[in-house]
């Protein structure tokens, strides 16, 4: 079996479309929708087209659910135990375990809210982040950038089923919720043990889960204004093992992933 | 016969094909029996992209004009181009409920910014259980979802959705009353009974 599996090479059928992040980047509309008031971004039931932008979030969730289970499914196969040692292995087996049972939910979720699986176009920019040579980026990329972002979402979505009253969506949510803190926990975890001895690495670490969290935080996407769509979920990234400096830390990456978002609008203005 | 206007003549921020839509709107008419006295005009926000979909329908001298956000007919597989199963159910819709309002028994219905979520989603219910019908697209598990989260989670609600999807004939002052009792019947808290105030549209257009 091929080792370091290209994102190309993922095996979906022919309901999945496949989206690139330059689509949405170079998308025109973008610089006009920047120069609208539409009033805050939150997905809030009261939101206009609610419904319609919680089923898009849901699909995303399900395809991001999809490519987890296959990042953490290729680091149980593309180390040997040198590089990665056994247990840590073993963590990366039990997590493709909790991401299938999240592509299930989440494929009833779909059922639940109305969505066909494949309806909206899947982008692979999480697996991509999961293509690492060295495990160490990989649980820095995935576990704590992506696993992180995942809490951020997952809190958002679970809200949403709250203030909505819909109690098969609140409750899905905060169940999945509770394993990407153990995810993301693992990560820091394994971060910290592997790299006890080679602080070089752990920054090296450090500075690739930063451009994925830059990267995932989309011009706005993430953060703590009425301004994104999802926002920061400081406590249960607390629990996950982030320290309030690295929260805080966070919170700048995605306030400066924002501005520099707007400044790219007023630039082409 | 109908005179049909759609504004943009041509679109530049999306792929879709003006004639194409043009097309669509006419064949949507026919489908969904339009009155031929009546004139269509359709408006498309194209600088709001799926999933930014919202739509207004007002009947005034003769004329149906219809406001539709780009999202409501955009592919939600491919950024920009046009889905035609989307266009035909929203187009259907916009126009069953012109056509309540010129001959459907919601003449005496308020302009569609002054309606609220409940009532909009009562009676976007009515019209595509009645395109569903007619063999149109629609998803009805959409539509109860969103039916749902601003009629309730709950029974009522639920029965209510039942006899909006048949497509029994329903007046506007019926369906108020159907909406009184899904108001009656929601036990959340007043916040998660979502009265929406904002809109999509911009004001200057409006």
């Amino acid at each position: 079996m091929r080792k370091q599996l290209p994102p190309e090479m993922l095996a979906r059928d022919s309901r999945f479309v496949r989206t690139s992040i330059m689509d949405q980047v170079m998308d025109p509309r973008n610089q006009k929708i920047g120069e609208r008031d539409l009033g805050s971004a939150r997905l809030e039931p009261q939101r206009p087209a609610a419904a319609d932008r919680a089923r898009n979030l849901m699909h995303g969730i399900f395809t991001g659910e999809i490519q987890a289970l296959e990042g953490a499914g290729r680091t149980t196969f593309d180390f040997d135990d040198e590089q990665a040692p056994f247990a840590l292995k073993l963590d990366m087996a039990r997590q493709c375990w909790d991401e299938s049972r999240h592509v299930e939910i989440s494929v009833k979720l779909g059922d639940w809210m109305g969505t066909e699986i494949g309806e909206y176009s899947e982008a692979t920019f999480l697996y991509e982040a999961a293509c690492a040579p060295d495990p160490i980026l990989r649980l820095c990329g995935v576990n704590r950038a992506l696993e992180g972002l995942a809490i951020d979402v997952f809190n958002t979505m679970r809200e949403f089923g709250d203030l909505s009253g819909d109690p098969v969506l609140e409750f899905c949510e905060d169940w999945m919720l509770a394993d990407e803190v153990t995810h993301v926990k693992m990560g820091s975890d394994w971060l910290r043990r592997l790299t006890a001895d080679d602080p070089e690495r752990r920054e090296r670490a450090l500075d690739f889960q930063r451009t994925v969290d830059k990267l995932f935080s989309l011009g706005g996407f993430r953060g703590e204004s009425d301004d994104n769509p999802i926002q920061l979920a400081r406590n249960f990234r607390s629990m996950a093992g982030f320290s309030t400096d690295e929260i805080d830390e966070l919170a700048e990456i995605a306030a400066q992933a924002q501005a520099d978002a707007q400044a790219m609008v007023a630039g082409s203005s | 016969m109908s005179k049909i206007s759609l504004t943009p003549a041509e679109f530049t921020l999306v792929k879709f094909d003006a004639d194409e839509v043009r097309g669509l709107i006419e064949q949507t008419m026919a489908e969904v029996g339009f009155p031929a006295a009546v004139d269509v005009s359709v408006d498309v926000d194209e600088v709001l992209p799926h999933p930014l979909t919202a739509s207004l329908v007002n009947v005034a001298d003769g004329t149906a004009s219809l406001w539709f956000t780009g999202g409501c007919f955009e592919s939600p597989q491919r950024q920009t181009g046009l889905s035609v199963d989307h266009t035909r159910v929203e187009l259907g819709s916009a126009l069953l409920r012109a056509k309540d309002r010129i001959d459907g028994g919601f003449a005496d219905a308020p302009a569609d910014e002054e309606i609220d979520d409940r009532q909009r989603t009562l009676w976007e219910a009515y019209a595509e259980g009645r395109l569903h019908t007619l063999g149109f697209p629609v998803r009805e598990q959409r539509r109860r979802y969103t039916f749902r989260l601003y009629g309730g989670f709950n029974d009522v609600s639920d029965a209510a959705f039942e006899r909006l999807w048949s497509g029994a004939a329903i007046t506007w002052r019926e369906l108020n009353a159907l909406a009184d009792e899904l108001a009656a019947a929601d036990t959340r808290p007043e916040r998660k009974k979502s009265l929406r105030k904002e809109t999509l549209r911009p004001v200057a257009a409006s």
